[in-house]
């Protein structure tokens, strides 16, 4: 696959014409058009020169194989096209302060020591403000400053420190993405098939120990075992030692350090025995060793993608793939194959798979997962709609205006992961240890080393390198980050959006919590709650309240709508924010608020005088309905406590936190749903405005922890200045801007959810700690007291990361439709 | 001879890194166009290819053998013992030592091929570019023992350096076998060497050359040499020496 930026970049006078290998430096002539490397690679450029239409094809083939390797040298990689100013108006973003930013991908990244290396950019390159690095997606975010720095020397000095960086956007990056798979993959691939061939061998070799063997034969056998393992310990091995040096040269340790020292050290020590002709080799062990971490390492970094993929998070938010109207007929497409402009067909019951304008057909859409609102709305030609989106009731045709990262969903999954970048202070912590970690391993191995070597010379090698390779500090460095994140994925399908991992390690230290009433701990509807009164006048109100709009007015056709409506003519005579004034059949009906209705009615029916007093103090909005002139009954309208929420909100409690209400509705009923839901009075603030609410969490923040439970919208900065902030209603990007959690599904159970869920994610963190500390300290005493022998330890030590990284990864910290509770009921 | 067969299959495998890139046209050339044949085709012209290279070193390796053989029997009759192994060591490891040079910066005198061989090759290529796939491959592959590739001249002189037609068509074998992987990558279209090892690639070649040129000095390389003769001293490998 042809690499545009690559076919771009000028060949330098360096390279063969032929091959495109480096033209040693005694071989250049300066002024030729051509160079060449060698006679050989200048004849047959010639002959092919003669027969054009071969040459031209074999060129190309050749180009395009050759557009695929990397340039021969990192100097010859200018990074120019990066500084052209409609890239970096399309890719970069200008901050508040003049820094611009933007996303690079980079090559070769595959663990946390990367992470640490490239998040060293500052410090090596002025000018650049900060790097992040995404170990997931090998994602790093650069800010730098434009007028002091060019984003293409940001670039070769990526390039430099080993890790090639391209543009993020777009097919390109999958394009690298998939090429490094492929690498990989075969790396992997060419160490099993050493590892299982040396190890065949070694059997061989075994037997002939205990049996006998002819002195040819065994020396045949350990040559070859050595050239087999050659070329796996190069190539696959060279993954190690590249990495270990890039750390060196920046004077880090890193973990690869040890497992680099444990493969040359057993590798040189069989082949120095091998051309000695006496002595054991353990070319099984180092090939094995090879295998099993390389692939780890590939496992590792699938899972890695899929847990944090921005792709594989919205991917649960709206479909993979869509139909594509050409001519009339559907065709199934992957959702990348969908370009603005193009025509798709959403049945009924599907997903909308893009942004885009209805064109054809009409139906209601359910887009709670945008707008919180849980009704669907109704959508015909003309409208927009959006991906992720439910289309309900019947078939759409859509134009399709954005796809996949630039829609409303997209362009939230990236608000997440953005964030989602944001380190843990426990892996902080991991990262720091683990330097010193490499440092203790290493001193370990030498002590064994000088222990061994006057009690059993032979052996003492053979203990150190069994050290070197038992010691395992990846659950430090790897699988805590890992947990984190496969929790957030496994979050997001289960309905919760979280911002990052030290959001849930937050969540795990009980403190204050604000919830928020309307919408949070109340439905946030006006219901019909109690009627005081002539219920025959029912019809009557039905029928007048019929085609209002108003709040109340729905309240009370939802209420009313399992009984028979009066049938008789209605003539709205006035409308009014107070009420309604209508003659229904030859009956004159007045419903209002008791301002409204007082003044128009005439009398009051006996009992009714005080019922007013009676629905505000239990916190009810009255209203009042009047028939012929006279008052014959009283509505009180609550907004109902959800059901769940006494039990949820006792769950809360029971986790060590303290609860409280801040509302901007009326301190009386605010005050009578504290008690009914067991919280101290004085923890029930009503009458609060957004203003005062941020005062408050500012306040308690002096104390601990604080966390904030309401609306996006409305209580904003609030969220934003809590500990932790969780948005339950409002839409979901003003959620995402100011808080720190986006709960996706309605219900006061899903705040317990989620503090239970950060608990088993701490949870599997700190097993995971416990399991590699005492998983390396017994290693490393086995090794030292030389009951491990290297082989034993290839096998021990992938073992163990691959069981702390299945730990993270099968852990059942958040629940997903899969372990049966579906994420989305509506 | 174990020894250098394997010295030979390594620096084979580590130089056929350079193949690819120079006999990649060749490949590209036999292979056509791509789109218009089946597979079993594509693989039949890969398989002819390799086996006409096959035939073509192992002809050049029982060539030099014999020529070895003859140098050693000249020698012989002078005194010289194994005098085409330390000829062809010597040459070598001065060949290894120019190109370690070269990639150095220091310019060196250059032989060029003579142009009567490159004419046979142009004509050879011009006659066989109509004919069907299977056949051009196969003279393709074989044509390639005429190119002037010093890589593969170093080898031949390594299978003059055993001494004997067999055994030098043996020593070119290997060499073919270490060519064959990166051979059949490159016909398959599959990239081949990732960046950073192909800057050390020169230095690499005129290493394992001059590692190969000392073998072939220090005695490793007569076909039919037993490790054990070294502690035979009354068996058959003593009885050259006469009884002083």
């Amino acid at each position: 696959m042809l690499l545009a930026e690559e076919v771009g970049a000028r060949v330098t006078a360096a390279a063969c014409a032929q091959c495109g290998l480096p033209v040693p430096a005694g071989l250049l002539e300066a002024g030729a058009p051509r160079q060449f490397c060698c006679a050989g690679c200048r004849a047959v450029h010639a002959l092919m020169d003669e027969h054009g239409r071969a040459h031209e094809h074999g060129l190309d083939r050749q180009r395009a194989a050759r557009s695929s390797w990397a340039p021969a040298r990192p100097g010859d990689r200018r990074y120019a096209e990066l500084d052209d100013p409609g890239f970096q108006a399309r890719t970069c973003r200008r901050g508040p302060d003049g820094l611009l930013a933007t996303e690079l991908y980079l090559e070769g990244v595959h663990c946390s020591a990367c992470v640490w290396l490239v998040e060293k950019l500052p410090g090596l390159l002025p000018g650049v403000v900060e790097a992040r690095l995404d170990l997931s997606r090998s994602q790093v975010l650069v800010r730098w400053d434009p007028g002091v720095v060019r984003l293409s020397a940001v670039a070769r000095q990526l390039r430099a420190l080993g890790y090639a960086p391209h543009p993020r956007r777009g097919m390109r990056a999958e394009e690298v993405r998939r090429r490094e798979d492929r690498v990989a993959l075969a790396r992997v691939g060419l160490a099993g098939a050493v590892a299982g061939n040396v190890m065949a061998i070694a059997f061989a070799l075994y037997g002939g120990m205990l049996n006998g063997m002819e002195p040819e034969f065994a020396a045949f056998f350990r040559w070859a075992s050595l050239l087999l393992a050659l070329p796996s310990v190069i190539w696959g091995g060279g993954v190690f030692f590249r990495g270990a040096w890039t750390a060196l040269r920046l004077r880090a340790l890193s973990m690869d350090l040890p497992i680099s020292l444990g493969l040359l050290a057993g590798f040189l020590h069989g082949a120095v025995n091998t051309v000695r002709g006496t002595g054991e080799v353990y070319f099984d062990s180092v090939t094995a060793l090879i295998f099993l971490l390389l692939f780890g390492r590939y496992l590792l970094r699938r899972q890695q993608r899929a847990a944090g993929d921005a792709a594989e998070l919205a991917a649960s938010l709206y479909p993979s793939s869509a139909r594509l109207l050409e001519d009339g007929q559907a065709r199934e497409v992957p959702l990348e194959a969908l370009v603005p402009g193009a025509l798709v067909e959403v049945r009924a019951g599907e997903l909308v798979p893009a942004d885009g304008v209805i064109v054809a057909g009409q139906s209601t859409v359910d887009a709670s997962l945008l707008s919180g609102e849980p009704v669907p709305v109704a959508v015909a030609a003309g409208d927009r709609v959006h991906a992720g989106t439910l289309n309900v009731a019947s078939r759409l045709e859509l134009r399709v205006e954005r796809t996949g990262e630039d829609t409303r969903v997209g362009r939230l999954m990236t608000l997440v992961e953005a964030h989602a970048r944001r380190r843990a202070p426990i892996v902080q912590l991991a990262d720091r240890i683990s330097g010193r970690f490499v440092a203790a391993v290493l001193v370990l191995a030498a002590a064994t080393l000088l222990l061994w070597v006057r009690v059993d010379p032979a052996r003492a090698l053979d203990h150190a390198v069994a050290l070197l390779i038992v010691t395992c500090p990846c659950a430090l460095g790897l699988a805590t980050p890992l947990a984190m994140s496969a929790a957030i994925g496994r979050a997001a399908r289960g309905g919760f959006l979280v911002k990052g991992g030290d959001v849930l390690e937050k969540l795990t230290r009980p403190g204050r919590m604000w919830l928020d009433k309307t919408g949070t701990l109340t439905e946030g509807r006006a219901r019909l709650v109690r009627w005081c009164g002539d219920v025959s006048a029912r019809p009557l109100v039905a029928a007048a309240e019929a085609h209002s709009s108003h709040p109340l007015a729905l309240a009370f056709l939802e209420a009313l709508s399992g009984e028979p409506r009066s049938r008789d003519m209605v003539e709205i005579i006035e409308t009014h924010g107070g009420g309604i004034e209508a003659r229904v059949g030859e009956r004159s009906v007045i419903v209002g608020s008791p301002a409204f209705v007082e003044s128009r009615a005439k009398e009051v029916v006996s009992g009714l005088a005080t019922e007013v007093d009676v629905l505000v103090g239990a916190g009810l909005t009255p209203v009042l309905v009047a028939v012929d002139g006279r008052v014959v009954a009283a509505a009180g309208f609550g907004d109902p406590v959800r059901g769940d929420a006494g039990a949820a909100l006792a769950r809360v409690r029971g986790l060590g936190w303290r609860l409280g209400i801040l509302s901007g509705d009326h301190a009386r009923v605010v005050a009578a749903v504290g008690a009914g839901l067991g919280l101290e009075p004085a923890m029930c603030r009503g009458g609060v405005s957004p203003e005062g609410k941020l005062d408050v969490v500012a306040a308690a923040l002096a104390q601990g922890p604080v966390v904030m439970v309401g609306d996006g919208v409305n209580d904003a900065a609030a969220l934003a200045a809590a500990t932790v902030g969780i948005a339950v209603h409002g839409g979901a990007e003003a959620a995402l801007a100011a808080a720190d959690v986006f709960v996706m599904r309605p219900g006061v159970t899903r705040i317990a959810e989620l503090l239970d869920g950060s608990r088993r994610t701490m949870r599997v963190v700190r097993r995971n700690l416990a399991f590699s500390l005492g998983y390396n300290v017994i290693g490393v005493g086995l090794a030292m007291s030389g009951a491990l022998n290297p082989l034993v330890a290839a096998i021990l030590m992938p073992l163990s990361s691959l069981t702390v990284i299945i730990s993270s990864y099968r852990a059942r910290t958040f629940r997903t439709a899969k372990d049966g509770e579906a994420p989305t009921c509506r | 001879m174990t020894a250098l067969a394997l010295t030979v299959l390594t620096a084979s495998l580590l130089g056929s890194l350079h193949c690819a890139g120079m006999c990649g046209g060749f490949v590209a050339f036999y292979a056509g166009d791509p789109g218009r044949r089946g597979e079993r085709s594509r693989l039949a012209g890969h398989l002819s290819y390799n086996l006409g290279r096959l035939a073509a070193y192992a002809g050049l390796g029982a060539l030099a053998g014999a020529l070895g053989a003859a140098l050693d029997a000249t020698g012989g009759l002078l005194g010289v013992q194994r005098a085409a192994a330390v000829v062809a060591g010597v040459l070598i490891v001065l060949w290894g030592v120019a190109a370690l040079l070269e990639s150095r910066g220091v310019r060196l005198p250059r032989l060029a091929a003579p142009p009567a061989v490159r004419g046979l090759l142009r004509r050879g290529i011009q006659r066989v570019a109509a004919r069907p796939p299977a056949t051009r491959a196969l003279a393709i592959g074989l044509l390639t023992g005429l190119l002037p590739c010093g890589w593969l001249y170093a080898f031949v002189v390594t299978a003059a350096g055993t001494g004997s037609a067999a055994a030098g068509a043996a020593m070119m074998a290997v060499f073919w076998l270490g060519t064959v992987p990166v051979m059949l990558s490159v016909g398959l279209g599959l990239a081949v060497l990732s960046a950073p090892l192909r800057h050390y690639l020169p230095t690499a070649c005129a290493v394992a050359m001059i590692v190969v040129g000392l073998f072939s000095v220090a005695g490793r390389v007569r076909p039919h040499d037993p490790p054990a003769a070294a502690r035979d001293i009354t068996g058959v490998g003593g009885h050259h020496h006469a009884p002083r």
